[in-house]
């Protein structure tokens, strides 16, 4: 082959090259098209489905399941920043704890408990907590907002906020957040405040 | 021979090459505005369907707050939720918006209808914003705060009094001159009184470093 041959066919195969690379993907549309119809989809079924977990249709009782809700979690996390003194004391209560709690949340709160260096349990008691639910459109997905303020055993408070991803309809919790919550920190340069 | 059919070959492929990357681009542009359209109807939808939503669900609370016992317990307890949540939304909005003095005056006026004296009158929420020697804080430090969100839990409605309980996750981004701040998350606890519709009660209880950029 000629040098100037082996150029043409070099020039050959990039074009060919950069015309496979110029194939439109269309992928994206298509992803794009299947969202439109399942909106619409769902939009045609909106009234159903909003009435599936909507706290006002079936004759679902808010207040009470609420009430309920709150009795359980306030109990539970009470009992467990508060009056729980030894493994004894949690293990004889573990199993209610778990049922109001489920195993993840009365686990991580066992370890706001307890010292990780002696193993000992350090909270003294409960001084307050508060439950309070966020929208409730969605009866099997309520937020709700705990706080709760415990003592230790060295006199210090300590103050957390306990953010759930709550099922009222079974009373169980989807998922959760813990987050201590901290006085000492400046207010981001603002006078408001302490 | 040989050298001139392989020539012609490569000329060719070149050639048909060049037409394809044109038909390509061609396409691609025909599909880039398919794509833009259709987009455009996907958002389009969502917000009907949204708006659908919202409606059937007004549709269902008008409904129950005529309906059993429990349904109207439902809707009273309901209402109550949304009436407290969206004057807490109001409230930490006024409290920090600021990026003057005049800004920071004029919160009290605006803050007014949403609190009860008692908050109004408290410096830890409400002061001229001025120090010792009368000169503005805000204004000499260059202090600016932009609202960002607040999510609000209200409890039971405390049937003794009519109030409820509410615990804000409030998020705001505050400005020290140039200095700019990451967002802050404060947690503030209230008690909302449903016959004055305004807050009697409120206290913060500190930071926390819930996740900054999730506004659920």
């Amino acid at each position: 082959m000629k040098k100037n041959e082996i150029l043409l066919w070099a020039v050959a195969i990039i074009c060919g090259i950069l015309a496979v690379l110029s194939i439109p993907n269309t992928t994206k549309l298509k992803s794009v098209n299947a969202q439109i119809k399942q909106t619409q989809l769902k939009k045609k079924e909106v009234a159903t489905q909003t009435a599936v977990n909507s706290p006002y249709s079936n004759e679902f009782d808010l207040k009470s399941a609420e009430q309920h809700a709150e009795a359980t979690l306030k109990n539970a996390i009470a009992k467990e920043l508060g009056d729980l003194h030894s493994k004894k004391d949690y293990q004889a209560n573990q199993k209610k704890l778990q049922a109001a709690l489920g195993q993840k949340l009365t686990k991580e709160l066992v370890r706001l408990n307890t010292d990780p260096n002696t193993n000992k349990w350090v909270i003294t008691k409960n001084d307050a907590t508060t439950v309070t639910f966020g929208n409730a459109d969605d009866i099997t997905k309520v937020q709700v907002y705990i706080t709760t303020e415990f003592e230790e055993k060295d006199g210090s408070k300590h103050d957390y906020l306990i953010k759930l991803d709550y099922d009222l309809d079974n009373l169980t919790v989807n998922d959760y957040e813990v987050h201590v919550m901290t006085t000492s920190m400046t207010n981001g340069g603002t006078t408001d405040g302490e | 021979m040989e050298n001139r059919k392989s020539i012609f070959t490569a000329v060719s492929v070149i050639a048909v090459s060049l037409g394809l990357l044109g038909i390509f681009k061609f396409q691609e542009n025909s599909y880039n505005q398919k794509l833009a359209k259709a987009q455009t109807e996907l958002a389009t939808q969502k917000k009907a369907l949204k708006a659908a939503q919202k409606a059937e669900r007004q549709k269902l609370q008008a409904k129950a707050a005529t309906g059993t016992e429990a349904q109207q317990d439902t809707s009273k307890q309901a209402k109550a939720e949304t009436e407290a949540s969206s004057s807490a939304d109001q409230l930490f909005r006024i409290l920090f918006t600021y990026s003057s003095q005049a800004d920071w005056t004029a919160r009290t006026d605006k803050a007014k209808q949403l609190v009860s004296d008692d908050i109004l009158n408290n410096k830890a929420y409400f002061n001229d914003g001025k120090d010792d020697t009368g000169e503005s804080i805000i204004d000499t430090m260059q202090l600016q705060s932009s609202f960002i969100s607040a999510n609000t839990g209200v409890s039971l409605i405390n049937e003794s009094n009519n109030t409820v309980d509410c615990v804000s996750v409030v998020k705001y981004a505050a400005q020290y001159g140039s200095e700019r701040s990451a967002t802050t998350t404060m947690v503030y606890a209230s008690t909302y009184d449903l016959t004055q519709h305004k807050f009697t009660k409120l206290q913060k209880l500190g930071s926390t470093m819930v996740d900054a950029t999730n506004n659920q």
